[in-house]
């Protein structure tokens, strides 16, 4: 399919023979819904003079509309000097009515989407002219701590739904006279306004291009999941490893685009979005950077420990303990053989059921109200832990190893990428109990080569790991090095502005 | 039609998996850890009415269900199984029929070969545990002299001890005199191959204790070497004898030497070995090899029965020479026993095919007679420092000290 610019494609909210500006046509275009409001005033009370009123009850503020645009129509002294509309809609236009953001226009798309996002506007019909003034009202979600992401020793404030309250919370924290919001609007019912943020004179204009591309190229009827965003901008959506990093986060956000990425964000979606995404990202948490360079290396090492952990603990322990007894102390072998004394399954079998096991707590935790969440955890504890091992229906041992792989498995910074460690787990998991250590490697080769061949925005996914030769893969990675060290931004992002630290910041 | 094609393809490939399935044994390989019989020792008999039979004992702890309200820690019991067989591997099928269980062999900590078929042939015996592949290399091997492999592995009841644990921790604890030494299975190998060096394996008895209320105890002992010519055992060493020889092989890790304090007294000082060093120097005279061994001794006065007074410079210099007398003792004992009973122990024959290996093809053929003329020097270079405060001993009185 060719690929044609968002502008230039034919509107689906407009008929072509409902292209000009008038009361009628609107009318027409929004059908009698109850809280669309239309008010006739007579300027100067003189029926020469007729303007229509017109906003969205509910998005609007009415008592906004009341003060700054109707009071001065009805009270200004200019206007009251006014005998025909074309004066008024220049006297407006040069701002005698005194509104910080108004809008003056002849097209009837740009009046609806406005109106939509609740502005009010006065049209003038027999000049097919409108003018809107920006008069915003509707609730909105105060901020609040992040709920998805644990904040400690940083800033607590998290996205929000209201698109323009996240732009702010961005422009607070980056307040560079370069930064840049472009935004454009994605979703052929919700007509949801998306931001693209990153920084002008630093972020790879390729990288940028590329992104609004392919944000111009989704024709989709809403927006109103972070996964219409996230499965568009993927480069293989078949792999369950997310190459996109959304975070409810403004500090982790904004670490990412000052970093040189793009950020992506949505009205109506209280996470903001980062491309390219690569692995490293999902590993590492806004924490690391407040603590102190050794702490925050050793916590990257467990954080790494933990992946290996999760992903690969129930396989090795069944290709140790039914395929490659040899390969464990003699005292660990007796003491499984002995805890499995009696156990009704075989030890592939149980160690599958008990994983799956963990995932229905796991799903169960997630969708069950908050008010009689304990009971799944008593029950998954009570049940699982302690009456299947009594009732010698699974192995204490089992028991364990999953408690170690889902604690492990908790520890990513992640939700996504912990999840595409439960798929992969399961695979590793099938082939160790079908091969032993052979099947475990095997699947874990078939991973590396996925995720090596794995590209986001033509960034590998395992940059700075595999696309660099000097030591620079390694400094912000597996370790952390201090601050001053690391004076450059990765090499994989390609960015405009490499320095971070010195002179030619 | 790539869609097509991928999609046949990946069936039959499937049909073609799935017809090769044994739908009674699906996952080929697979055995459950509580159906294994986890052998930790195993002993190796002759054959008790047929002297020409193998007789193969096998070692593993039992599993025993403790009471989870006891707090008492559960003490192990072993359970054993013992098979005969023509061969070796012969008794070590013959063992599946006394136990439901799959025999495992790759946990074995311990092996224990009587000194009867060390006598006649030890490489005969070791082949199979050599060759299965489930077998490691990191089996300690013993000899069990003055009883049965198979009473050695039965001997739980009498020294009150899991057998495994208790041949584990003499293994352990071996550099307390170095008396002995461990050898491994991977060792055995490299020596059972090396026809021109004879070997030697640490030995393991079964001494019987007094008791007062007339019940015997019993308890291992492991103590020396038993020395092989070829791969038939010929004898016994023990002792400082077997000391000798660790002291040449460099295989002191600690010890104790025991001096007189001076030249004219009987008061016993202890030297605790600290460090050891030997190194065995060739030098070609003629066509005649010439021998020298370095040993460096390095110890330290850990005890003082006297109430000599030794902390001088004469005093330590007197019992260097003394520690050097005794090491020079031990080192020309074993070289002449070696000598006497012509079993080059010792590794000489081996040094001189690392140094000269032209010269070694001359004299191979003839090795076995020239070590046994061969003049050897033992030079032994003795230090004794006092790592920590030595001062006087007990029982000296106040006034004397400085």
């Amino acid at each position: 399919m060719k690929y044609i610019p968002r502008k230039n494609r034919k509107q689906n909210t407009v008929e072509p023979n409902e292209t000009e500006l008038n009361i009628e046509n609107i009318k027409k275009i929004f059908g009698d819904s109850e809280d669309l409001v239309f008010k006739n005033i007579l300027v100067n009370n003189s029926t020469a003079m007729p303007v229509t009123l017109m906003y969205i009850n509910g998005l609007a503020n009415q008592s906004h509309i009341s003060e700054y645009v109707l009071k001065p129509m009805a009270q200004d002294d200019l206007i009251k000097k006014v005998n025909s509309l074309e004066g008024l809609i220049s006297l407006i236009d040069d701002g005698v009515i005194y509104f910080s953001s108004q809008y003056k226009t002849k097209d009837i798309d740009k009046v609806i989407s406005e109106i939509t996002s609740g502005s009010c506007a006065i049209i003038f019909d027999k000049q097919n002219t409108a003018i809107t003034f920006d008069t915003k009202g509707y609730e909105k979600r105060a901020i609040t701590e992040p709920t998805l992401e644990n904040v400690s020793k940083a800033s607590k404030d998290s996205f929000v739904e209201t698109f323009r309250v996240n732009t702010s919370t961005i422009r607070r924290k980056i307040r560079t006279s370069k930064l840049r919001i472009d935004d454009l609007t994605i979703g052929e019912q919700t007509c949801s306004k998306v931001g693209i943020v990153y920084i002008e004179g630093l972020t790879n204009m390729d990288l940028l291009k590329e992104v609004k591309r392919r944000l111009d190229s989704i024709d989709i009827d809403n927006v109103l999941t972070s996964g219409c965003i996230e499965e568009f901008l993927s480069d293989d959506i078949n792999c369950p490893f997310p190459q996109v990093l959304s975070t409810e986060r403004p500090d982790k956000f904004c670490a990412e685009i000052i970093e040189g990425r793009v950020g992506v964000i949505v009205d109506g979606i209280p996470i903001g979005f980062v491309l390219p995404g690569t692995m490293i990202q999902f590993m590492q948490a806004p924490e690391d950077y407040s603590y102190n360079y050794i702490i925050a290396t050793l916590v990257r090492g467990i954080r790494n420990l933990a992946f290996i952990l999760a992903l690969l603990l129930p396989g090795f322990y069944i290709a140790i303990t039914t395929f490659q007894p040899e390969m464990m102390p003699t005292s660990l072998a007796l003491f499984i053989a002995k805890s499995r004394q009696g156990v009704t399954f075989p030890l592939q079998v149980e160690t599958i059921i008990m994983l799956i096991a963990l995932e229905l707590i796991f799903e169960a935790s997630l969708r069950i109200p908050k008010n009689v969440g304990q009971a799944v955890s008593i029950v998954g504890t009570l049940i699982v832990g302690q009456a299947a091992v009594e009732a010698q229906l699974v192995s204490p041992a089992v028991v364990i190893v999953i408690a170690v792989t889902s604690i492990a498995s908790y520890a990513m910074p992640s939700q996504d990428f912990s999840n595409a460690i439960r798929i992969w787990r399961l695979i590793i998991t099938i082939c160790s109990s079908i091969l032993g250590l052979i099947g475990l490697s095997l699947s874990s080769i078939v991973l590396v080569y996925k995720l090596c061949k794995l590209n986001s925005f033509g960034v590998p996914y395992l940059a700075p790991l595999v696309d660099t030769i000097k030591e620079n893969g390694i400094k912000d990675t597996i370790l952390r090095v201090p601050l001053k060290n690391n004076k450059t931004r990765p090499e994989s992002l390609r960015v405009s502005n490499v320095t971070r630290q010195g002179d030619d910041l | 039609m790539r869609k097509i094609v991928s999609i046949l393809l990946g069936f039959s490939i499937f049909l073609l998996l799935f017809s090769m399935v044994d739908f009674k044994n699906p996952i080929v390989g697979v055995e459950e850890i509580e159906n294994t019989f986890f052998v930790l020792t195993v002993g190796i008999d002759k054959g008790i009415e047929n002297k020409d039979n193998v007789r193969i004992s096998v070692l593993e702890e039992k599993f025993t269900k403790t009471d989870s309200g006891s707090s008492q820690k559960p003490t192990k019991e072993a359970t054993i199984r013992t098979a005969e067989g023509k061969t070796t591997f012969d008794a070590v099928r013959n063992l599946g029929l006394t136990t439901s269980r799959k025999i495992f062999f790759g946990q074995i900590k311990q092996l224990v070969i009587c000194e009867d078929l060390a006598k006649e042939n030890i490489a005969s015996v070791i082949d199979f545990m050599v060759k299965d592949h489930e077998t490691r290399f990191d089996i300690e091997i013993l000899v069990a002299s003055g009883t049965s492999a198979e009473g050695i592995l039965k001997s739980g009841e009498k020294i009150k001890e899991f057998v495994p644990d208790a041949l584990n921790g003499l293994l352990g604890s071996i550099g307390k005199q170095s008396f002995s030494k461990k050898v491994n299975m991977l060792e055995l190998m490299i020596n059972l191959d090396d026809r021109d060096f004879d070997m030697y394996l640490p030995i393991i008895k079964l001494i019987e204790l007094d008791d007062k209320e007339g019940k015997v105890e019993s308890s291992f002992e492991l103590n020396g070497f038993a020395v092989f010519n070829d791969n038939k055992m010929i004898g016994t060493i023990t002792d400082k004898l077997a000391r000798g020889l660790n002291w040449i092989k460099d295989d002191i890790i600690s010890g104790i030497v025991v001096v007189k304090d001076n030249t004219n007294s009987n008061g016993n000082v202890s030297l605790e070995i600290i460090d050891s060093n030997s190194n065995i120097e060739i030098k070609m005279n003629g066509n005649l090899p010439e021998v020298i061994i370095n040993i460096e001794v390095t110890s330290n006065i850990a005890e003082q029965m006297s109430q000599q007074k030794i902390n001088t410079e004469e005093g330590i210099e007197n019992l260097e020479k003394e520690q050097l007398e005794e090491v020079k003792k031990e080192a020309e004992s074993i070289i002449k026993y070696a000598q006497y009973n012509k079993v080059d122990i010792l590794g000489i024959g081996n040094s001189i095919y690392h140094k000269y290996p032209f010269i070694w093809e001359d004299i191979k053929g003839n090795w076995k007679e020239m070590f046994c003329k061969m003049n050897i020097k033992v030079n032994v270079e003795s230090r004794v420092i006092k790592s920590y405060h030595v001062g006087e001993s007990m029982g000296t009185e106040e006034g004397e000290k400085e």
